[in-house]
């Protein structure tokens, strides 16, 4: 799991006068026991908040990593810092379907980082698909033909996650 | 509590009213009392990732990463909003006393034992030690 900067502000979080009006509630209502209810939401809710509109494509997260939310990711199971993960995007593919899925996948994780939804297609979530794929195929293993052909699917699909298109 | 649109969706005032109706009754029931929870001097701080939509009576808090979602009461959102790194937990307590009628010895426990669950939820976590 990542979690982003502690500086880093959100958009979607009240400002301060919302928390304010919230404790003048307070003073009407009086204190009650702090009461944090854990809410089943319907699978199909997801998807009426996809393709999140606030996405940014792998082309953006490259070129800008003074915005990354994170000081690192875990890629298929290796941790890698910022560094390391603009050096894996401005590595050309050359074919290496393992590179062709990263890249989707590191924007992906930047995506959800800053707060959009993540991709599920049928239960499954894209990123942890494609984070076990490179778990078993590792960056540069170079894989054959059918798992060639599954990742770049799978690449396909973040892609379309990543520039806010439908990906199911 | 009314109907919501969370996150784009509206929110089935029956699913509301279903969860409503399996919370437990305090937070003492929906929180395990466990030793080494947290102490007046942590300071809690809203996970940046996590979304919140406004409810008239408490909010609902989205975890993109864990595909979770909460509801709180005015007074465990009263305790989020102060959730920012900069209060400690006797800061929020001292603070809420303020406006809720009680004192801060009052609150204390209430507000750890809020803090502790929001942190074992993956919603808020340690600030950064200077």
């Amino acid at each position: 799991m990542v979690s982003g900067r502690p500086e880093q502000s959100n958009e979607s979080l009240s400002p301060e006068g919302k928390g304010i009006s919230r404790r003048a509630l307070l003073q009407k209502t009086g204190w009650a026991v702090p009461v944090i209810v854990a809410l089943t939401i319907p699978q199909d809710a997801y998807a009426c908040v996809s393709p999140c509109r606030n996405t940014l494509s792998q082309g953006y997260w490259k070129n800008h990593p003074n915005s990354w939310p994170v000081d690192g990711l875990t890629i298929g199971g290796v941790p890698y810092d910022i560094d390391q993960l603009i050096e894996i995007l401005k590595t050309p593919p050359k074919g290496d379907a393992t590179y062709i899925l990263a890249h989707q996948l590191i924007a992906a994780k930047l995506n959800v980082a800053i707060g959009c939804p993540p991709p599920i297609v049928n239960g499954t979530n894209l990123i942890e698909k494609a984070d076990e794929l490179l778990r078993e195929y590792p960056l540069g293993s170079r894989p054959s033909k059918n798992v060639k052909t599954a990742m770049t699917t799978l690449a396909e699909k973040l892609d379309d996650y990543n520039n806010g298109k439908p990906y199911n | 509590m009314g109907r919501a649109v969370f996150l784009g969706c509206t929110i089935r005032p029956e699913t509301l009213a279903k969860e409503s109706a399996n919370a437990p009754n305090s937070m003492s029931d929906s929180i395990p009392d466990e030793a080494g929870g947290v102490g007046p001097s942590f300071k809690p701080r809203r996970r940046s990732t996590v979304r919140q939509h406004e409810l008239p009576d408490g909010l609902l808090i989205f975890n993109p990463q864990s595909l979770k979602a909460f509801a709180l009461n005015a007074s465990a959102s009263a305790v989020w909003d102060l959730c920012d790194g900069n209060h400690t937990i006797a800061d929020i307590a001292l603070e809420l006393s303020q406006c809720a009628g009680r004192t801060p010895e009052e609150l204390l426990p209430d507000v750890a034992t809020a803090v502790q669950k929001l942190l074992e939820l993956g919603l808020v976590e340690q600030d950064a030690l200077p």
